[in-house]
């Protein structure tokens, strides 16, 4: 094992005893948890055993394993990023809605002297 | 036949008050301002003069400016719904044309710089901005009007129900005309004279306004 995969080894382990400590205090739920925990621990066995990625990669006709992974890390980013976006929008729609309720109730009617 | 003005205003202290007095001094009675969240004295002089003010607590844009005032009419029991700026470019005098319109049977009447006289629109708004806006929002609505992006407009109650303003900013200016199509309503144009500011609508802007249609497009 070289240094790298140690490093590797000792990230996962880090991130999730800290993931299942916060499972316990239940700041996430239980399927998150486990979607982590499989998105960790397959990090893990590609990192320790980069052959396995290597296969996979020529399986699809990609080539090099390395390849492959920041292929797929590029696609998961951007998908993240879009449904952010979208959660940003819908954000942004409800304020206006609030805004918009609170206002129309707190009018401020013209003066009828004028 | 009870007509509201509606007036979106963000930082207009200079001008809100002259375009106020004018309107109530030609006998339009019910007036409401949407003052979104300036930061200037506007909300200080629109609550001085015998108009209804809405306050948006943060900044929200012309479009949300327009449909909180727009459902204020609507509430208050509005016939007509006009669209009126807070900038002193658009005539009151022109108020009339939307409102016979309207009378007439039409469902939505918009208002065209390029119907009347056509003077003083400034070369490169003309041949940068309205005319190349007039085909792009042809291309993304569907229905080909005579100019872009022309704020000042008037509706019945039923169409102001049904339009939905869904741009928080500048792009309810293609929205609109694309939910007239949509609900197949009635429209006309009329001409209007516009008095040019130093600001508005720039080629950034334009092209602003073409990328939130888009956007809102790909993802509703």
């Amino acid at each position: 094992m070289n240094l790298f995969q140690y490093l590797i080894v000792v990230f996962i382990i880090y991130t999730v005893v800290k993931m299942s400590l916060k499972l316990k205090r239940s700041v996430i739920t239980l399927p998150v948890y486990f979607i982590w925990l499989v998105l960790w621990l397959s990090i893990g066995v590609l990192a320790l055993m980069p052959q396995v990625l290597t296969y996979v990669a020529e399986f699809v006709g990609v080539g090099r394993g390395v390849d492959l992974a920041i292929y797929m890390a590029i696609l998961a980013i951007l998908y993240v990023i879009f449904k952010i976006y979208l959660r940003l929008e819908k954000l942004d729609r409800n304020i206006s809605e609030i805004v918009q309720k609170v206002s129309i109730q707190n009018v401020h009617k013209k003066k009828l002297d004028e | 036949m009870k007509t509201f003005i509606v007036i979106p205003a963000y930082n207009e202290e200079k001008r809100i008050g002259q375009v106020i007095q004018d309107l109530l001094g030609s006998g339009y009675e019910n007036i409401v301002v949407v003052n979104d969240a300036s930061s200037d004295k506007t909300d200080v002089i629109v609550k001085n003069c015998a108009v209804d003010c809405i306050d948006h607590i943060v900044n929200l844009g012309q479009g949300a400016s327009l449909r909180t005032g727009t459902q204020y009419a609507v509430d208050q029991g509005a016939d007509v719904v006009v669209h009126f700026d807070s900038d002193g470019q658009h005539q009151v005098k022109d108020i009339e044309k939307f409102t016979e319109k309207i009378s007439d049977g039409y469902d939505v009447v918009i208002g065209s710089r390029y119907l009347g006289s056509q003077e003083n629109i400034p070369f490169s708004k003309k041949y940068f901005i309205h005319k190349p806006g007039v085909w792009v929002n042809w291309i993304l609505t569907g229905l080909k009007l005579t100019d872009a992006h022309n704020g000042f407009r008037a509706m019945n109650r039923n169409s102001a129900q049904k339009i939905r303003i869904t741009q928080d900013r500048m792009a309810h200016a293609s929205e609109i005309p694309a939910e007239i199509k949509f609900h197949d309503l009635k429209h006309a144009e009329v001409p209007v004279d516009i008095i040019y500011h130093e600001y508005g609508q720039n080629l950034r802007g334009g092209i602003t306004v073409v990328v939130d249609f888009v956007k809102q497009k790909l993802i509703s």
